[in-house]
């Protein structure tokens, strides 16, 4: 991996982070943040980055940790977990449609918080979740769905400005899966 | 998949496993490493919120200003009155307490504080604070605003310390009723839904919260000193066979809309 697309993910990893703590007042009347990590796990995935984006996920889960009350770790294991569950549905990602930008974000967007709540329960911790939790699930996978495309469109933009061509590891078969979708 | 990838896979999974089951010590050493990166961003964050606030301040016409001004020197003068009642009250307390031998009122040492973010994730009801470790304060000592108690710090690092919220699982506080009838701020599985109600339990069963009832901490077990203001009771039931009474408390402070606290210094 080029020392440039470290740099890139570090700087990704940052900037996702402080905009999810940035908006946290509004993640305390609505009982739901906005997983802005998610969008760059999605991203990543669909343009066949699997280092860059174990890498996203250990230093964004240890920085949404540090800054948080959760074990360290915790996010680190969710965020892999979501991780390789996005590279296994990478072809319904890849679909280029509206349709598949919602559903894939929706998905993810709701698996994240779902799995580490689910992992804090498992360790033994007791994380104040009530039925306003059922609600952040689905707010956050339906913000995270209706984010998708534009994130991947502003993603496309930034690496296009900055000539990173990640695209350039699709093989033949792939790029005519996704013309014929 | 590639060899150099699945080494990618297998160092990432081992780092998450490492750390979720390092002891506490090194795991709030790399904790404070990794928030450390977020203080610039932090500062600039507050220092752009002091230059919008002064920017407000100044378009604000002279005529507003001075009506604010005379309204604050109203307000002032009058918690001036009460300062001094309060001391007569501070002083002719000690002299009592003098005669029957009991411990004297000592002044609560109050540090002021700035709310800088609140926790990442929703399932935890914490916020933290501009105060770090080299302001002396410690986990356990209770955190006020003018409305009452928010909290306790829980986490003490570099330039910020974590609090915890009343209505957090873990933030259990010594109350009571002013008819002198104690229990303990905890959070049940019926009040997690709403972060203004948390639960009073284990009040005798003889006593009798009413609606509108204030509940002040009761000094005990903690570091929490007694009589900062927690809520009013909002409503009350038997518990077993009328074993104990526990009660909904609403909270005095809007806990989303903090932003000015102050840590008092306990020992």
């Amino acid at each position: 991996m080029k020392k440039f697309e470290f740099l890139t993910t570090l700087l990704a990893a940052y900037l996702l982070v402080c905009l999810q703590i940035s908006l946290d007042s509004l993640g305390f009347w609505i009982h739901g943040y906005i997983q802005f990590p998610v969008l760059a796990i999605i991203y990543s995935s669909t343009r066949k980055m699997p280092e860059i984006s174990w890498i996203f996920c250990v230093i964004t889960g240890l920085w949404i940790d540090s800054l948080s009350i959760n074990p360290l770790g915790l996010s680190v294991l969710t965020l892999l977990g979501c991780n390789a569950i996005s590279l296994r549905i990478r072809k319904a990602l890849i679909g280029k449609t509206l349709l598949s930008d919602l559903s894939s974000g929706f998905l993810m967007g709701s698996l994240y918080p779902g799995l580490t709540v689910f992992l804090l329960i498992l360790f033994g911790e007791s994380p104040v979740i009530g039925w306003r939790f059922a609600i952040s699930l689905v707010l956050s996978g339906v913000t995270i769905g209706f984010l998708t495309p534009y994130f991947k469109n502003l993603m496309d933009f930034i690496l296009a400005q900055l000539e990173f061509k990640p695209v350039a590891g699709y093989r033949e078969s792939e790029i005519r899966e996704i013309k014929r979708h | 998949m590639k060899k150099s990838k699945a080494i990618i896979l297998a160092v990432s999974t081992l780092i998450g496993v490492a750390l979720l089951l390092a002891p506490s010590g090194p795991s709030l050493q790399i904790k404070n490493l990794g928030s450390g990166f977020f203080l610039p961003f932090f500062n600039a964050k507050k220092g752009i919120g002091n230059a919008l606030n002064e920017t407000k301040q100044r378009a604000k016409s002279p005529k507003e200003l001075r009506e604010r001004i005379k309204e604050l020197e109203s307000q002032l003068a009058l918690e001036q009155i009460k300062a001094q009642e309060v001391d007569e009250l501070r002083r002719s307390f000690n002299a009592i307490s003098r005669l029957i031998d009991i411990p004297e009122y000592s002044q609560w040492e109050l540090l002021a504080g700035q709310v800088i973010f609140r926790d990442p994730v929703n399932w935890w009801r914490t916020i933290n604070i501009d105060l770090g470790s080299k302001d002396k304060i410690r986990p356990g000592m209770p955190v006020i605003t003018g409305d009452g108690l928010i909290g306790k710090i829980l986490e003490v690092q570099n330039g910020f310390s974590k609090v915890q919220l009343i209505g957090d699982e873990k933030c259990r506080v010594g109350a009571m009723l002013l008819s002198g009838d104690a229990g303990i701020i905890q959070i049940n599985d019926s009040s997690r839904a709403n972060p203004l109600i948390v639960d009073m339990d284990y009040l005798p069963s003889y006593s009798s919260p009413k609606q509108g009832d204030l509940v002040i901490s009761s000094g005990l077990g903690g570091n929490i000193p007694k009589g900062i203001k927690i809520g009013q009771i909002v409503d009350s039931q038997s518990i077993g066979k009328g074993q104990y009474k526990q009660a909904k408390v609403k909270l005095t402070v809007q806990l989303g809309a903090v932003e000015n606290v102050w840590v008092i210094r306990t020992e």
